[in-house]
């Protein structure tokens, strides 16, 4: 019979705490027979049917023995992980119920989740009473996901502890022909229980759910022996993702560089003349390592840095190599800023981002300081995705094609909803997005619940969309800013010129003073817009701490380069 | 791996290598540790010159500490070991009163000047709000403000580990 609701919440991890003790007593007990068993042999004299009868008896009871050895200690490893499994299963409940609780929600015997709300759509509704309805939805969805993930832990322990024990009393397991601590192995072998692995395809509220019905010593276990299954897990929290995803740069290092090691030795036969065989047939796996290796050493250099530092993805069987560092603790900042480059960035050369994310963070921590608030930030560089070069042929990831930044919108989308589930409570989270990262953000937010509560683009071709609307941020918290002589902010390539996007704010680029009196260094161009201590910088420390009515608001429109309903003397009825 | 190898391999990559100029202007400049050092004391001077001034002022923390550390941004973005530091004294909880910000910020310049920051660009300084920044020849930045609570930060520039 399937487990229920209300069957899990009356689940305890003590009663397995105690069976534990007394299994590893028992077991323990057990094995000290072995000196006894090896001490115990027939008279050396002793001949006859009595004496072979004996020995045969003896001989019975010593397998025998290794049988019941073995079926503790398989009961004793099973139980044990049960331990751990159901200690999940209670944190998870815990979880769900704390998540309800929160959220103003109620969960039933039965596990169904409810809400004093009418959750469904009338011919009246507002678009924001449209968006409120939706957002209440996603938090019930998220709630029964908890719960529903908390049953699969619980049914999954169920039915790998259950048959372990059934074994155990079927006899079916067998200690071997060996010693007493031989069979105690083979015993261990057979009580353990496998982990659950994550839901296959899962979203980032589903790996989120999954992963609270872990425990601590499973996810340690996790994190050790399966980094893959959480590196890039979005909804996964960012410490243990980081942790899992330095485990998995060791590994792509070593084999990074014993793999190169072998093909520069295979170049040369061993008379020493070279193998241009062998190099033509390596060069361009030679030139997919030598990328890796460059990249593998920016990540080394960036998380050797002092200070706080989180390494949220990394990928390596993308065409370029693929990565997400935060500075700061994306699990416990107040403000979260995800900040997606564009045209031209790749992991070997992202320092200078990293570097400018830092930068934000400290300059959006002292600006709330000092206006009486003691908020932290985090700031994300995610390039986790195919950013385009230069130089690319039309093909998904072609400057002038939009296939990249609709791949990598999905991805950020998820991203971005994965920090948000993968707290109890959602971060204060902005996305920012520079040039062709634009486009990327833009696509991101048009999958619906990305769940970000302001939105900065800035130098951007396009937002991949001519309306607003279309994008998932709440009404009046999207903002552009473009730069003088910035190219790629004309470009209008995908979608309207955001310069003439209807309903968007627009920040000032140029030197101006911000509504307390203080002064800004103005940008132009396409790639300055993070330079510390500008106008647009400061601007962006303001959206990320909450506080987007002190940006400085203006438009930096070019007379021949921009739409003419961007123009401030185009006449509004025509807009 | 041999030279000849790893010449083939460098044309066949593309390898281009580092900015030389970069590095000379790095390596013209004070090690990275130096600069942590360095400015690790100015800030703690610059608490001591603002307590002095404004015992009131109330620290976050026991010490200034590295709040970050990155690599650099362009030209210094391709150069090996180059790295730069954000520094932070803690945050006081509490204003330096206006009518003695004037003292608070003479004490502060002078610790200042002593270890090389100068160039003095104020971005506000009205009752009840006051931010000046300091910076010295490479480029980092003392940043000193007060409003309802009080904040130093070294915004450093780069600078080469050594």
């Amino acid at each position: 019979m399937a487990l229920t609701w209300r069957d899990v919440t009356s689940w305890s991890h003590a009663p397995f705490a105690t069976a534990e003790e007394e299994l590893r007593t028992t077991r323990r007990d057990m094995l000290d027979l072995a000196d006894e068993l090896a001490t115990m042999g027939l008279p050396r004299h002793w001949t006859g049917s009595a004496a072979r009868a004996s020995g045969n008896r003896l001989t019975a009871v010593t397998d025998d023995l290794r049988d019941v050895v073995a079926e503790v200690s398989a009961a004793y490893t099973a139980v044990c992980d049960a331990a751990d499994a159901v200690l999940g299963v209670v944190n998870a409940v815990d979880a769900a119920q704390e998540y309800a609780g929160i959220n103003g929600l109620v969960i039933g015997a039965d596990g169904g989740v409810s809400t004093t709300e009418l959750l469904v759509c009338t011919i009246d509704e507002t678009e924001a009473d449209g968006d409120a309805r939706r957002a209440r939805q996603a938090q019930v969805d998220e709630c029964a996901t908890r719960i529903a993930e908390a049953l699969r832990k619980a049914e999954d322990v169920d039915a790998d502890l259950g048959a372990v024990l059934r074994g155990i009393e079927k006899n079916r397991i067998d200690g071997g022909a060996g010693t007493l601590a031989q069979a105690s192995a083979i015993g261990e072998v057979e009580g353990d229980l496998t982990v659950l692995k994550p839901p296959p395809g899962g979203t980032p509220a589903e790996n989120a759910a999954w992963w609270a019905t872990m425990s601590p010593d499973e996810r340690a276990f996790v994190i050790a022996q399966h980094p893959g299954w959480i590196g890039s897990r979005d909804g996964v929290d960012a410490v243990s993702r980081d942790l899992a995803n330095r485990t998995l740069l060791d590994a792509r290092r070593t084999h990074v560089e014993d793999r190169m090691a072998e093909i520069e030795a295979g170049c040369f036969r061993p008379d020493g003349s070279f193998d241009e065989a062998f190099y033509w047939k390596h060069a361009a796996e030679y030139t997919d390592l030598t990328e890796e290796q460059g990249a593998i050493a920016t990540l080394d250099e960036m998380l050797a840095r002092p200070g706080e530092h989180q390494l949220l993805g990394v990928d390596f069987t993308t065409p370029r190599t693929q990565a997400i560092i935060a500075n700061g603790n994306v699990d416990t900042a107040d403000h979260v800023a995800v900040f997606t480059p564009g045209l031209t960035s790749t992991v070997e050369g992202m320092g200078g981002y990293d570097s400018s994310m830092a930068q934000l963070m400290t300059r959006t921590e002292d600006e709330l300081f000092r206006r009486g608030e003691a908020g932290t930030v985090a700031t994300v560089t995610w390039l986790d995705y195919q950013a385009p070069q230069w130089g690319t042929t039309f093909a998904g990831d072609s400057v002038a094609l939009s296939g990249s930044a609709e791949d990598g919108g999905r991805d950020l989308s998820a991203f971005l909803t994965g920090i948000n589930t993968s707290r109890m409570t959602d971060p204060d989270l902005t996305g920012l997005a520079h040039s062709y990262g634009s486009t990327t953000l833009g696509y991101a937010l048009q999958h619906e619940g990305a769940g970000v509560d302001r939105a900065v683009f800035f130098g951007s071709p396009g937002l991949g969309t001519d309306e607003l609307d279309n994008l998932d941020v709440p009404g009046g918290a999207a903002y552009y800013a473009e730069a003088k002589w910035d190219p790629v902010g004309d470009l209008g390539r995908f979608g309207t010129d955001p310069s003439g996007l209807e309903g968007i704010a627009h920040l000032e680029t140029g030197d101006a003073a911000s509504g307390d009196g203080r002064s800004w260094e103005g940008v132009t161009g396409h790639s300055d817009y993070l330079q510390d201590g500008s106008t647009s910088q400061y601007s962006m420390a303001q959206v990320v701490g909450g506080h987007p009515e002190d940006a400085i608001e203006g438009k930096n429109v070019g007379l021949l380069t921009d739409p003419l309903d961007a123009q401030d003397w185009w006449p509004d009825f025509l807009r | 791996m041999t030279v000849t190898t790893a010449v083939l391999m460098a044309l066949l990559t593309g390898c281009t290598g580092e900015n030389v100029d970069a590095r000379q202007q790095l390596e013209s400049r004070r090690s990275s540790a130096e600069a942590e050092r360095d400015n690790l004391a100015l800030l703690t001077e610059v608490r001591a010159a603002l307590s002095e001034v404004a015992p009131a002022l109330e620290w976050r923390s026991p010490a200034p500490t590295v709040e970050s550390g990155s690599l650099c941004k362009k030209p210094f973005d391709r150069v090996d070991g180059a790295t730069a530091q954000v520094l932070q004294s803690g945050g006081a909880f509490g204003p330096v009163p206006d009518a003695d910000w004037p003292r608070a910020w003479e004490a502060v310049k002078k610790v200042a000047a002593a270890r090389g920051f100068g160039d003095e660009h104020t971005l506000k300084d009205e009752p009840g709000e006051h931010q000046v920044s300091l910076y010295d020849k490479d480029g980092s930045e003392l940043s000193v403000g007060t409003g309802v609570n009080t904040v130093a930060s070294v915004y450093g520039a780069c600078h080469l580990e050594r």
